[in-house]
Formats: C-alpha cells, sequence, structure tokens
C-alpha cells in the first residue's frame, strides 16, 4: 500500500514518499511524513508494520547520534548503511523482526550521494534509483526509461512526478499526495508535495 | 574472570589517593624489554629489543610486534602472556567493527576500545591489572598515528616515545632527535639509535623487531631488512 522513490544523481538524492497513513479500510492521514532524518547527511524514508517503522528508523537514529558524539565525526553513508543493514539482520532471526522496508539516502565528501536499498530481509543494494511498494512496481520502469546520472534537479522531480501520475492513474489505492525531500552537499530540504490535483495525466 | 569467591575488586585505593596495584604493574613495564614508536610525516616505525635468556630459542618463532589489522600495528613493554590476550582481543574488536560497518576501524577507536578493557580490569572483581603497556601504530584517512595505552586503561597520543628499561633516557634522547619532518626511513634509525642506548652487547637482525606503518598498511621487517637498517648505524 505504501510507496516510497528514491533517485541518485551526480550531485544530489532525491526520495519521494507517499503521505497516506491508513489502517485497513481507514484513512487516518494523507499528509505523514514518513522521512527520517537520521543525520545532516543521511535521510531514510521507511515502510512497512506501523510502529516498527518508527521504532527502527528512531533506534538507527539515534546510534549515528551517538557514534558521532562519541568520537567526533559522522558515520560514513557505506558505514551507515552497513550498520543499518546489520542491526536488520541481526532482528530477522530474533523473536519477532522488524517489518519494515526503506531506502537510504546518503551524501558525504568522501563518495558522493549515495542511494541504498533494504528490504525486511536484511538484503541491501546501491543503486542509481529505486523503490518500494506496489506503486514502486508502475515505477521502476519509468525511471529505467527516463534515468540519466547528469540529471539536473528539476529533471529528476519531473521523473518522480510522472511516476506518480502513472501510480494514480493504476493502482487501485489511491495515494493522493508524495513528500519530496533532496539530499546535496548543502544537507536536506524538502521540495514541493507532489499532490494529484495538481498533476496533469 | 572473576572466580566465584571474588567478587570484589582487588585493586583498591591507598590512603594518598593511589592505586598501588596500578603502581606495580607500571614497575613490571618499566622492568620489561625497550620497545620504541615514532611518527614520521609519512608512516609511524615501532621497535623493540627481543631479548633472549639462552642461545637455543628459536628467535624468529614467536613475533612481539603483531599485526591487528591490515593498517595497524601494535608491541609492548612488559609481561609477555598478557601482550597475547590484547592482541587477541584488539583483533576480534577490529573484526567486530568491520562486521557492523563494513569499514576498517579507525586506530584512535581501536585504541580506547582496548584502553577500555585495560580499564575494566582495574575495577573488577578477582582480576589484576595487565602487566604491559602497549604502543600502536596505525594509517587511517590518509595519516599516521602512534597511542600508548598503560594498565590503568589510559592512553596517550605520541609523536614518539620509548617504554620499557631506560625509558627515560630513551625518551630523552627522543625529545632531541625528534622532528615533524623525519620521513620513515630516518624514524627507524632513529628508533635503533634510541634502542641501542640502553642495549647490552651487540644489535642484531636477531635480537631487534621492526614494524612500520604507512600508506600501505603495516608490516613487520624482516630480518633481512632489519640488517640493513643496522648496517646503516655503525
Amino acid at each position: 500500500m505504501e510507496c516510497v522513490l528514491g533517485i541518485s544523481c551526480n550531485d544530489f538524492v532525491i526520495l519521494a514518499s507517499d503521505m497516506t497513513n491508513a489502517h485497513s479500510i481507514l484513512v487516518n492521514k494523507q499528509d505523514e511524513d514518513k522521512m527520517f532524518k537520521l543525520s545532516d547527511r543521511l535521510l531514510m524514508a521507511v515502510t512497512g508494520e506501523s510502529g516498527d517503522t518508527t521504532q527502527f528508523a528512531e533506534y538507527i537514529e539515534k546510534n549515528i547520534q551517538l557514534y558521532k558524539m562519541r568520537n567526533g565525526y559522522e558515520l560514513s553513508p557505506p558505514a551507515a548503511a552497513n550498520f543499518t543493514r546489520r542491526n536488520l539482520a541481526d532482528s530477522l532471526r530474533s523473536r519477532s523482526p522488524y517489518m519494515v522496508n526503506f531506502l537510504l539516502a546518503g551524501y558525504s565528501e568522501r563518495t558522493g550521494p549515495e542511494l541504498y536499498w533494504m528490504d525486511y530481509l536484511a538484503s541491501m543494494i546501491k543503486t542509481p534509483f529505486a523503490t518500494h511498494g506496489y506503486g514502486g512496481m508502475f515505477s521502476i520502469g519509468i525511471m529505467d526509461r527516463y534515468y540519466r546520472p547528469d540529471l539536473t534537479e528539476e529533471e529528476a522531480y519531473d521523473i518522480l512526478k510522472k511516476c506518480v501520475a502513472e501510480i494514480q492513474k493504476r493502482l487501485i489505492i489511491n495515494l493522493p499526495n508524495f513528500q519530496v525531500k533532496v539530499l546535496d552537499k548543502n544537507g536536506i530540504r524538502a521540495l514541493n508535495v507532489i499532490k494529484s490535483q495538481n498533476l496533469t495525466a | 574472570m572473576a572466580s566465584e569467591r571474588y567478587s570484589f575488586s582487588l585493586t583498591t585505593f591507598s590512603p594518598s589517593g593511589k592505586l598501588v596495584q596500578i603502581e606495580y604493574a607500571l614497575a613490571a613495564v618499566a622492568a620489561g624489554a625497550a620497545s620504541v614508536g615514532i611518527k614520521a610525516a609519512n608512516g609511524v616505525v615501532l621497535a623493540t629489543e627481543k631479548k633472549h635468556r639462552s642461545i637455543l630459542y628459536e628467535e624468529h618463532s614467536v613475533h612481539k610486534i603483531e599485526m591487528i589489522t591490515p593498517k595497524i600495528g601494535m608491541v609492548y613493554s612488559g609481561m609477555g602472556p598478557d601482550y597475547r590476550l590484547l592482541v587477541r582481543q584488539a583483533r576480534k574488536m577490529a573484526q567486530q567493527y568491520w562486521v557492523t560497518y563494513q569499514e576498517q576501524i579507525p586506530t584512535a577507536q581501536l585504541v580506547q576500545r582496548v584502553a577500555t578493557l585495560m580499564q575494566e580490569y582495574t575495577q573488577s572483581g578477582g582480576v589484576r591489572p595487565f602487566g604491559v603497556s602497549l604502543l600502536m601504530c596505525g594509517w587511517d584517512e590518509g595519516r599516521p598515528y602512534l597511542f600508548q595505552c598503560d594498565p590503568s586503561g589510559a592512553y596517550f597520543a605520541w609523536k614518539a616515545t620509548a617504554m620499557g628499561k631506560n625509558y627515560i633516557n630513551g625518551k630523552t634522547f627522543l625529545e632531541k632527535r625528534y622532528n615533524e619532518d623525519l620521513e620513515l626511513d630516518d624514524a627507524v634509525h632513529t628508533a635503533i639509535l634510541t634502542l641501542k642506548e640502553g642495549f647490552e652487547g651487540g644489535m642484531t637482525e636477531d635480537n631487534v623487531e621492526i614494524g612500520i606503518c604507512d600508506e600501505q598498511g603495516f608490516r613487520r621487517l624482516s630480518p633481512a631488512e632489519v640488517k640493513d637498517y643496522l648496517a646503516n648505524i655503525a
């Protein structure tokens, strides 16, 4: 039901997530923020079991901060991603595993912008673009068609708009709003929410 | 670790506020074989004397200078058996970091973990402090590091230092000889000279061990390489 999208280019990573919070047939809110800021240069868009998502994301966020307090410098994006994956893998064979799927966006001077796809089985890949959810299945083909590493921020946003238009046309579940955030060398910035009424098909 | 009867610490304060067990441990270190560490502009050198009590010793079977990770090395002054345990633990700590982060442990972080372990042995039931001081050298983020860990758990970053027998003279010697622009080769040379100050008998490639750490990582010099350096000080 939930959907997150991510595109990583030469100078930035852009993440989009739907804003619907629903329990079964009831929609609780249409303006939920599913993105967690782990640090100034790390952003995570999480889907999955309600409750697990927040608990897991906050646990990772606080551990990232703890490392920074202890050592005076931040974990690099690859180290943070591997740390997150390790936690997910350890929880997998415990009594109650975390049911979360997410995209982790990171930026560092050394590595540049990076996007990691992780699922509830603790598989992880670093990839130029990625999605989660039913909506993601419609979107990945569009990203395949239009992705280039040298996209500008506007062009990447446009690709996301195309993806959301397709989701809203073809997915049986109504996802009217998509939040968009971009991560680059200057940190994390929110872009305009993609709303169904603003989109022309 | 602690036997069931000893849940209290054997390291206790004296009236003057000292932990005498740690003072004694430092005495054990000062009585141990000399070791030297020098940080050069492009690397770090560790050197130590390997005193053998008999000519029947198989000199090159057991080493004092040990690699912990490809970029971190270690040497000691004091009790050999205590050192072996710390080497084992340090290697495990380094691998645990790797499992979590898929990155090599930064030298300073490994030093902190080892030092924390040494401190635990001064405040736990039924154990005594380690009878070694460690010199740890490493290379990460493009620069060299040299640290000392004491039995108390204190750790220090050094440009150059000496431990073990004759360490006061060694440090005085280094204070005169050290400068920031030393190249690694000069640092090895200086380290050998520092060891020579208190050396009984002649220095050979069989009773001296040298390790270097640079951009390529940490390695122990072979006896042939040590022999070449020794030839240059004559």
